[in-house]
């Protein structure tokens, strides 16, 4: 069923018909009739990866060939560390995006890159030729068997490109349309620091990779890095995602609109200032006039005392009111910029407990490298002389002969001599680059920090001069008593007045004038005023509309999500972590998991149980689909270096089983990409590249 | 293997075999004249070893000696504060599982390795039921040299050497079973179901530094 926009447009309107018009409140939550996208767009395909070939020449002369067929269910690609295995899958990457991450060593001898998939049955294939400057693309609807192929293919390509930026969007273009994704925006402050400008930013097909892409840096995120719940929320596709999406970044355009518009009005406001000064002159003027006029006109009444009074009271009653306007203006002000403020610090906030995560892993990395050196050369050029298993003293003439062989002394297995050699200098580059990196983080941390303690400081000064403002309210005169006080006076004067007076036509004339020029001077301050309500409304029926679309959303949905979390559960509990007992899914697309009755977020799950949970995650994505055909995601995952997330020896056993329990039920379901050094994960996929120790990929 | 393994396999030999050296007592017997100390029971490396990979639990066993004020609680304080400054809860915690006996990790394939590098002898006691009562590690002669020829060139290994000083000073006269029962007594210790991860306790660490220092760390 369809969602009703009348029906929703009335809905809204009644809550605010007495400010706005329906016409007004139409055209507010108009999004060109995409009310109902999410629904028109739910459909659910599959991505398989057929083949990748690439080709190249490194600079000692040797030619490479790469060509490798994979399969539907588990493919897996066992080599040591540094081997080839995350460049082979950000080889992929690139072809399936334009976002070329490939290491820089590789990217000098790569020239051509050929990669067959499917979208549901029908075949496509991409060729990028990186032997110029700017990247040269093509994008076929059909099969393409080799990359000679290409070269004499009479089929035109489906598109072309000429470069990456434009290979990028073209791309973009075809998935999105494929799996029906658009793209979710959000908005940010110019990163200018003078500029309130505020500017869009979208999802883009590569932030969406990131869900099918699971790169070992990003292990204690649940998915997608900093935009995760913009990518869950398409990944599941609910109806009204995207009204809620787009009206809230209408609603952020609107309240920074009211920002500015706040600073105009300050300087129109000293334009308007000495129109007022003239105009109050004028006043003063008549009055003076006019009372000039009736004194001479009452000589016998006394009423010149009262209207001393009168003037007295009724200046110090406007010098009241103007301060307490004065004070009330400013105070908004603040109270927006508090606001603002603490947002900003919360951003900053959370930014820093990232940044400062990802720093310690990076330090304690460098620490066990470090370790590890020195702990070899502690160990090393101690001969083994017992067995360890059944104690028997391993004699020196067998040490010898297998030493020539080049033997392991106890299990015979060949051993490499300058196994040692390479290892050390490897560690020691790896630790140099980590290095760098620790240099660049704590860089970024130092700003943030710095960049936190200015805001708090701004935040305090908010708060402290909000409590000034109002201790200068507290101490504005009771303007109640004066205007008592003033109409009690005119009372007494209109008294007097009554007295038989002659009708004086220049008098007449004087309040006339009075009255305009009283008149002026009001409107002179109530437009801005009206201006800034109508604003203010906008943003409040759009606040309302956003929520009343999430309640929607939610009464629409909550099966869905309750039936994910029930998945979620029983696949985490189906991987081994039994300690977890439930998992929650709230409005705002927060996920929590109940273990020993803490609900906890991803990040703070033990690092030896996140890739469970996050395969669990992924799992029950898909079987959502498949029950209920909703959500959109590829059944594509690449996962690299899943053991070493996960640090622990039983782990791996686990880990194992996980794989062949996905092979058994998911296999001609969806695809997994595993790249590992873990010699032990042998035989758990059908699909199995195995490279011998210390030899490459490719 | 793994990386991370291969690391973590490195750092196991290396602690066990500190332990043993650090916390075992001369050992001289005219018919073994190669083994030169003593140390004995397993519970005792495991409970020792917990201490050593997780720097919040050891901050809060000092805690408690502070609180009995038995102890010179200013060193105390600066210990402590030491450890957070560095961020040892974080930077160099090892997670430890539980099993029925408290923190435990499978060390035979550690003390075999040790074995068969003549670092350390090995031998256990049975009783009737050929139940294994007691288990006797002895270092040797050997040991000792290596230890004192290599360990001044490696600096990166020194946190080990004054860690395990400063676990020996605190806690050096206790018995396996005497550390098991202080480290019972923490409830996130005590309360982690069998085969889980001991939960870290820094925040708890930190709040009672608080309390008992009027500082924050």
């Amino acid at each position: 069923m369809s969602f009703d926009f009348e029906n929703f447009t009335q809905e809204v309107y009644e809550q605010f018909n007495e400010s706005l018009s329906l016409e007004k409140v139409r055209d507010l939550l108009n999004l060109d009739d995409e009310y109902n996208l999410d629904i028109q767009k739910a459909n659910a395909k599959r991505l398989v990866l057929r083949e990748v070939n690439f080709i190249g020449t490194k600079s000692n002369g040797d030619s490479i060939d790469f060509s490798c067929e994979i399969f539907s269910g588990i493919n897996m690609w066992i080599a040591d560390n540094f081997k080839g295995k995350s460049s082979l899958f950000k080889i992929i990457q690139f072809a399936l995006t334009g976002n070329n991450k490939i290491k820089k060593d590789i990217k000098k001898w790569l020239k051509e890159i050929l990669l067959n998939f499917d979208v549901d049955s029908k075949s496509y294939a991409v060729y990028l030729n990186l032997e110029k400057s700017a990247l040269s693309a093509k994008f076929y609807e059909t099969k393409v068997s080799s990359i000679e192929e290409v070269k004499q293919s009479a089929d035109a390509p489906l598109f072309e490109a000429k470069n990456v930026d434009e290979y990028t969007k073209q791309i973009q273009q075809f998935f999105f349309d494929q799996f029906s994704y658009y793209s979710m925006q959000w908005t940010q402050k110019s990163s200018k620091k003078d500029s309130d400008e505020l500017l869009e930013a979208n999802a883009s097909w590569t932030t969406y990779f990131k869900s099918i892409y699971l790169e070992s840096k990003d292990s204690d995120k649940l998915a997608f890095g900093d935009q995760g719940k913009k990518v869950f929320q398409m990944l599941l596709g609910l109806e009204l995602t995207y009204p809620i999406n787009r009206l809230k970044v209408k609603k952020d355009k609107l309240e920074n609109q009211t920002a500015k518009q706040r600073t105009t009005t300050e300087i129109s406001e000293n334009g308007k200032n000495s129109e007022k000064n003239n105009l109050e002159k004028e006043l003063r003027e008549i009055e003076t006039r006019l009372k000039n006029l009736d004194s001479q006109n009452n000589e016998k009444l006394n009423v010149s005392n009262l209207f001393a009074e009168h003037k007295q009271i009724s200046d110090k009653l406007s010098i009241e009111i103007s301060k307490a306007t004065s004070i009330g203006t400013r105070r908004q002000k603040n109270d927006k910029k508090t606001a603002e403020l603490k947002s900003k610090k919360d951003s900053i906030q959370n930014e820093l407990t990232r940044i400062s995560r990802e720093f310690n892993s990076i330090e304690r990395r460098i620490a066990d490298y470090k370790e590890y050196l020195e702990i070899g050369s502690f160990f090393s050029n101690l001969d083994i002389k017992h067995c360890p298993s059944c104690n028997h003293s391993v004699s020196e003439n067998k040490n010898k002969i297998l030493s020539a062989d080049k033997k392991c002394f106890l299990c015979h297995d060949s051993v490499k001599e300058d196994n040692n050699q390479i290892n050390q200098e490897s560690y020691l580059a790896k630790t140099e680059e980590l290095k760098l990196e620790s240099e660049r983080l704590k860089k970024r941390k130092q700003e943030l920090i710095i960049s936190l303690e200015i805001t708090q400081k701004e935040y305090d000064e908010a708060v402290s001069y909000s409590e000034v403002l109002e201790k200068e309210l507290q101490e504005v005169g009771e303007t109640a008593q004066l205007n008592q006080k003033l109409i009690e006076i005119e009372n007494k004067i209109n008294k007097e007045k009554e007295n038989p007076q002659l009708p004086n036509a220049e008098r007449e004339k004087f309040i006339e004038e009075r009255a305009i020029l009283s008149y002026r001077l009001k409107q002179l301050i109530t437009p801005i005023v009206k201006q800034n309500n109508t604003l203010a409304i906008e943003i409040e029926l759009l606040d309302f509309a956003i929520n009343r679309l999430s309640e929607y959303r939610y009464q629409l949905s909550e099966n869905t999500l309750k039936r994910l979390s029930e998945l979620m559960i029983s696949e985490i509990q189906e991987f081994g972590l039994k300690s977890f007992t439930r998992v929650e899914i709230t409005d705002n697309f927060d996920i929590k998991y109940e273990q020993d009755g803490d609900l906890i977020e991803f990040s703070e799950i033990a690092e030896g149980e996140q890739l469970r949970a996050k395969l669990a995650f992924y799992l029950s994505l898909i079987q959502l689909e498949i029950e209920q055909n909703i959500g959109r995601h590829t059944k594509l995952l690449i996962i690299d270096s899943p053991a070493k997330e996960e640090g622990d020896a039983t782990y791996l056993e686990g880990l194992s089983d996980v794989l062949k329990n996905i092979e058994k039920r998911f296999s001609d379901k969806l695809q997994i990409l595993i790249g590992t050094a873990e010699r032990n994960l042998a035989g758990v996929a059908v699909n199995q590249h195995t490279v011998p120790k210390e030899e490459y990929l490719f | 293997m793994e990386e991370n393994q291969l690391i973590k396999t490195y750092k196991d030999r290396l602690r066990i075999f500190l332990i043993l050296y650090y916390f075992s007592e001369n050992y001289h017997e005219p018919k073994t004249p190669n083994l030169k100390k003593l140390f004995t029971s397993e519970v005792r490396i495991q409970k020792l070893d917990f201490l050593l990979r997780n720097p919040d639990y050891l901050a809060f066993e000092l805690l408690n000696l502070a609180r009995g004020n038995t102890h010179n609680n200013q060193e105390i304080k600066e210990i402590i504060k030491e450890i957070f400054l560095k961020q040892e809860p974080v930077l160099r915690r090892i997670e430890m599982e539980k099993f029925f006996f408290g923190a435990y990790e499978d060390i035979d394939d550690v003390i075999a390795f040790l074995k068969s590098i003549e670092l350390i002898e090995f031998s256990s006691t049975k009783n009737l039921e050929l139940k294994i009562t007691e288990k006797k590690y002895f270092i040797t002669e050997k040991a000792i040299t290596t230890l004192e020829n290599k360990l001044p060139k490696l600096p990166a290994l020194n946190w080990y050497v004054e860690r395990l000083n400063l676990i020996k000073k605190y806690f050096g006269h206790k018995t396996g079973s005497q550390l098991k029962a202080m480290q019972y007594k923490i409830e996130e210790y005590e309360t982690a179901s069998w085969g889980d991860y001991i939960n870290d306790i820094k925040a708890k660490v930190e709040k009672d530094f608080f309390e008992l220092y009027g500082e924050k760390l």
